[in-house]
């Protein structure tokens, strides 16, 4: 299986680091053979990550409405919600690239999403308490999905 | 036409981040027009204070994913300004082969994905590949080339690490180089399509009297050094930028607008390198823009498309030239010892003239820090432009006008993350009845 793990956000705005901070957290955890791809928001990029993989987990800050902390999981290929807000330098959104990818025909077979939804997008390194421990909840459900995965 | 008519727009699309723009229009004679950004601008100028020099180059990189290395560049030409430290041979064509794999990635990404579906009628680059796959797919290989370049010599492409004040912490090997040379060659005829493509595109008629300011350097187009020069006789080392420009507060936006004293509004960017450059560019780009038309002076805001075109062969060319002569360096960066003072560093990053300055402590930790960048210098620039755009298209209905303007603000790819950090981009236009 031809793995991917990609999380999306900006170290330096708060609760958007959610993305890279679970890839920091996943790092010394994962196999080998699976990748950590850390991106701003550049969806051409994001859909040259995942072009030719089978199977891709992507980790990202969302602004839904919802509690701080809450940790939305979802099927990508089905596209993502248009409400969903997401954070960083977008030139395109999440969802534009998730199109994209259909209308060229590189979509992944599996592209697992999880958005953790963020309390504050400061100019800060901190993380909300809540946004801290769903990062450790994401990380738990990443590395679960991955169990299959041979080393 | 009578009446005020107002135009609301809450976000532009395919503008990086966000951001606002205002127009109003009272009897057929625009009254108002205000480009806005409301971010706090200075956020990583206060966030570098106190941190030692070192960090400024992997700090200012994280200001824009799209373009980095015009940050890493900036900061560690302007920190080895302050510490006398001069990277010259194999370690200086090294910045500018990588600086040539963001001028390919960013500009490919704007002209492909945000700048065409402007000029070939679409709402956005996924509506355009459902007709347009050959040319979508073309798009992304050729941005993936240069991101490439910057995955093999920056270490990473989102957040390269690997250059460093002095240097970098690794050189590749000249076989690590050679590797790229056949899909930089797959790239010099794809750009070539690439330019004749987007200048078929049908445009605006109208040219503006712009004030090019762009680096210039004797024996190459400009990329990581120079003078600061204009078209209207601005010549000044780069360490006078303050004493020339300056940054002003305007109350309805946190970015500061930049102006050249006693004149005003100035034109940042690819067309300004074009115009200032010319001469400098291979001989396969002038005749390319002499075979579509361009001439060597390009003044109209909407053919930027083509200017960047004309720049990515520029680069494909400039990286082929570059790997060609390489020889690994016996040594990845030049020692040196901190020291106090202050320095200046100026490059120009994909958008237009990237300014850097610091002052330094003996103990080599940053006292002081100015960002100036491109999109805050153009910011003037842009209003101007959409107030020429409206005097010419104010029978045009709403839908349309503001489609237009959206694109005004386009042809200058604004970053509005590197102006702020985000910035919110508001078009408004109302229409109110006597």
């Amino acid at each position: 299986m031809n793995a991917i793990v990609i999380g999306i956000g900006n170290r330096y705005r708060g609760d958007d680091a959610a993305g890279p901070i679970a890839l920091d957290r996943l790092a010394d955890r994962v196999p080998e053979c699976v990748p950590l791809f850390e991106n701003s928001g550049d969806a051409a990029a994001i859909i040259e990550a995942w072009r030719d993989r089978d199977r891709v987990v992507l980790i990202d800050a969302v602004e839904s409405g919802a509690e701080p902390g809450t940790v939305h999981r979802l099927d990508g290929r089905s596209g993502v919600p248009g409400h969903w807000r997401l954070n960083s330098t977008h030139l395109m959104s999440l969802g534009e690239a998730v199109e994209l990818s259909w209308a060229i025909g590189c979509i992944p077979d599996e592209l697992l999403v999880f958005g953790i939804e963020v309390g504050q997008t400061d100019h800060t390194e901190e993380l909300s308490p809540e946004v801290d421990e769903a990062i450790d909840e994401v990380v738990e459900w990443v590395l679960a999905d991955l169990e299959d995965v041979d080393a | 036409m009578s009446g005020t008519r107002e135009i609301s727009v809450d976000y532009l699309a395919r503008v990086e981040g966000e951001g606002s723009m205002r127009v109003k229009v009272v009897d057929g004679v625009i009254e108002d027009v205000e480009f806005s950004i409301f971010e706090p601008p200075r956020f990583f100028e206060a966030f570098l204070l106190g941190r030692p020099h070192t960090d400024a180059p992997d700090i200012t990189s994280r200001i824009c994913g799209i373009c980095p290395i015009a940050y890493q560049m900036s900061a560690v030409h302007a920190m080895e300004d302050v510490l006398g430290v001069q990277v010259g041979g194999a370690l200086r064509e090294l910045r500018r082969l990588l600086y040539c794999g963001e001028w390919i990635e960013s500009h490919v990404l704007h002209m492909y994905l945000l700048h065409a579906p402007d000029f070939m009628g679409y709402e956005s680059v996924v509506h355009m590949a459902k007709d347009h796959r050959p040319i979508v797919e073309q798009g992304l290989r050729l941005k993936k080339v240069g991101n490439t370049i910057l995955r093999l010599i920056g270490g990473r492409e989102i957040h390269p690490i690997s250059v460093k004040v002095g240097g970098f912490f690794k050189v590749p090997t000249r076989m690590d180089l050679e590797s790229l040379v056949p899909e930089l060659e797959w790239a010099r005829d794809a750009a070539i399509e690439t330019v004749r493509l987007v200048a078929g595109f049908p445009f605006p008629e109208i040219e503006q009297d712009f004030e090019f300011v762009s680096l210039s350097h004797p024996n190459e187009y400009p990329i990581n050094e120079g003078r600061i020069v204009s078209n209207k006789g601005l010549n000044i080392d780069v360490a006078e930028f303050n004493d020339f420009i300056t940054e002003e507060h305007v109350a309805r936006s946190n970015a500061l607008h930049s102006r050249i004293r006693g004149r005003g509004a100035y034109h940042v960017g690819p067309m300004a390198r074009y115009a200032l450059n010319f001469e400098k560019l291979t001989p396969t780009a002038r005749e390319l823009a002499v075979e579509v038309g361009l001439g060597p002076v390009c003044r109209n805001p909407f053919k930027s498309i083509i200017v960047r075109g004309i720049e990515v062969l520029y680069a494909v060319e400039e990286a082929l030239r570059l790997i060609d002569a390489y020889e690994e360096p016996a040594e990845a960066d030049v020692a040196y010892e901190p020291g106090a003072g202050e320095g200046h560093g100026a490059t120009e990053a994909p958008r237009g003239l990237l300014y850097h300055r610091y002052r330094l402590d003996t103990e080599g930790i940053i006292t002081d820090a100015q960002i100036t960048p491109p999109t805050a210098q153009n910011q003037l620039m842009i209003e101007s432009d959409l107030r020429a755009v409206l005097e010419r298209h104010l029978d045009l209905s709403d839908d349309d006008l503001q489609w237009r303007l959206e694109q005004t603000i386009r042809n200058y790819d604004p970053c509005i993350s590197c102006a702020t950090h985000f910035l919110k981009l508001t078009i408004d236009r109302e229409e109110a009845k006597r």
